[in-house]
């Protein structure tokens, strides 16, 4: 965001506050009106918010993927396992240590997605719920070695510090998609409609669109946008 | 106001079904802030009491510091510790970090200086008649120092009730050191914030009543304690 934003806010003049939270709290914020828009990325929960009446003009401008990190001994031996629920059930199995974000963010909801898929129901104390950010929750598997499931871009950011390999990758299941949602002007007439439309529509502009594909960490591509592919 | 009437709904209803999920959190909570206060005041009241008996010639200057140090926020404190206790750090071989011991050496630390300050105070503030008295009468200078601290027990027990309180409710050092682990770590403030990251304002409200109930529990039963000798 610190990339994308000022340029949009240069030519239109203008300044975006930037509230970063995970998107559990972020569609409450906007649910209640306190924000003129918002970016999420947990599409059951924002598709529920639009049918809800609070959000318009949805758009799922980018995505990236998530990774399957673990330790370079790697106890359940999920090296180079196809699917995300197969190897989550191989750690089932083995007992080891599985750090789980437990926030209602759009990872932790993708974790859960995968943990049914896999057919697991009971976790046992190799299962900790850790109720933090992203960053909180590498620093944690880290220190613990542990088993974790992590954004692509967090873990590119920190993968200097970081005594963990990725272990799976690749698996359809592990997309991620990110949406800019409207808070409805019909329903908090106190929002600024103009500019969060135009910021909403900016993000699909080809000008977005270019800069979202050519933003890099280390010289690696992190995002693709998506507004073709996705309506 | 939405928020604020169904957070007090929540909170009957945590209370009343005495949901075990937050019961584990309260146990943790007191158990936590139980034993730091504890520790810590093993240490600190007879430094306090010490210190301000001592004629020492830096004895202001470490009062002014004591002092400062109760402004210092629980989050440095935290990382203060962690430096310590992480796995490269001088204390990394115990393996303390993300666990209940983290907590209680975080918060130790943090109220040292708090419960050495008030005692030191309210050490001070006892007739200076009592400590010649004492000294007359013969007494050897442990001796007068504990007179001195008997005549104060009751400010001496305020000092430990405000640190569990200050403890209790700071979130930086729990979070930071303890890692917010369900059933392990996670304790009443650390599930606020959670909550709050959640969205789920009415139910970080709610655990904030549970936690000033909780305090006021033990707050009430120190009382009751003190009373009965």
């Amino acid at each position: 965001m610190p990339y994308l934003l000022p340029n949009f806010e240069k030519p239109c003049n203008c300044k975006v506050d930037l509230i970063a939270v995970g998107s559990g709290q972020a569609l409450k914020l906007a649910s209640n009106g306190d924000v003129d828009m918002v970016l999420a990325h947990d599409p059951q929960a924002e598709e529920k918010f639009v049918k809800d009446g609070f959000g318009i003009n949805r758009k799922t401008f980018m995505m990236n993927d998530f990774v399957l990190l673990g330790p370079l001994s790697d106890p359940a031996r999920i090296k180079g396992t196809k699917s995300a629920a197969q190897a989550f059930a191989k750690i089932q199995k083995s007992g080891s240590t599985f750090i789980s974000r437990g926030d209602n963010s759009g990872t932790h909801q993708k974790e859960k997605s995968i943990w049914s898929k896999a057919g697991v129901r009971t976790f046992g104390s190799w299962y900790m719920e850790i109720g933090q950010g992203m960053g909180a929750a590498l620093t944690m598997a880290d220190e613990k070695q542990a088993y974790i499931i992590s954004d692509r871009a967090t873990y590119l950011q920190r993968i200097e510090r970081l005594k963990l390999a990725v272990l799976v990758e690749g698996d359809p299941e592990l997309l991620n998609y990110y949406s800019a949602i409207q808070v409805n002007p019909s329903r908090y007439p106190t929002v600024n409609a103009t500019l969060s439309r135009q910021l909403t529509d900016w993000l699909c502009s080809t000008e977005g669109q270019k800069l979202i594909n050519n933003y890099q960490i280390s010289g690696r591509q992190l995002f693709k946008s998506t507004c073709d592919i996705r309506k | 106001m939405s928020d604020l009437r169904q957070a007090l709904a929540e909170a009957l209803r945590l209370i009343l079904s005495a949901d075990a999920d937050v019961r584990t959190i309260v146990s943790a909570s007191v158990r936590f802030s139980l034993a730091s206060t504890a520790i810590a005041s093993l240490i600190a009241l007879p430094a306090g009491i010490a210190l301000s008996a001592s004629r020492m010639r830096f004895k202001r200057i470490i009062e002014d510091v004591l002092n400062t140090m109760l402004a210092i926020p629980t989050v440095v404190v935290g990382l203060f510790v962690y430096a310590l206790v992480y796995s490269q750090g001088p204390l990394g071989g115990f393996h303390m970090l993300f666990s209940p011991a983290a907590i209680v050496l975080g918060q130790t630390v943090l109220i040292i200086p708090l419960i050495a300050s008030l005692a030191c105070s309210a050490v001070s503030s006892i007739n200076p008649i009592v400590r010649e008295t004492a000294l007359t009468l013969g007494a050897g200078k442990f001796r007068t120092m504990r007179t001195v601290a008997s005549e104060a027990q009751g400010a001496l027990l305020v000092a430990c009730i405000t640190a569990f309180g200050r403890v209790i409710g700071e979130v930086g050092i729990s979070l930071l050191l303890g890692g917010n682990i369900l059933g392990y770590t996670r304790t009443i403030t650390t599930a606020v914030s959670l909550q709050t990251s959640k969205g789920e304002f009415a139910q970080g409200l709610a655990l904030g009543i549970i936690l000033l109930i909780t305090a006021f529990i033990v707050n009430m039963a120190a009382r009751l304690f003190r009373r009965k000798p």
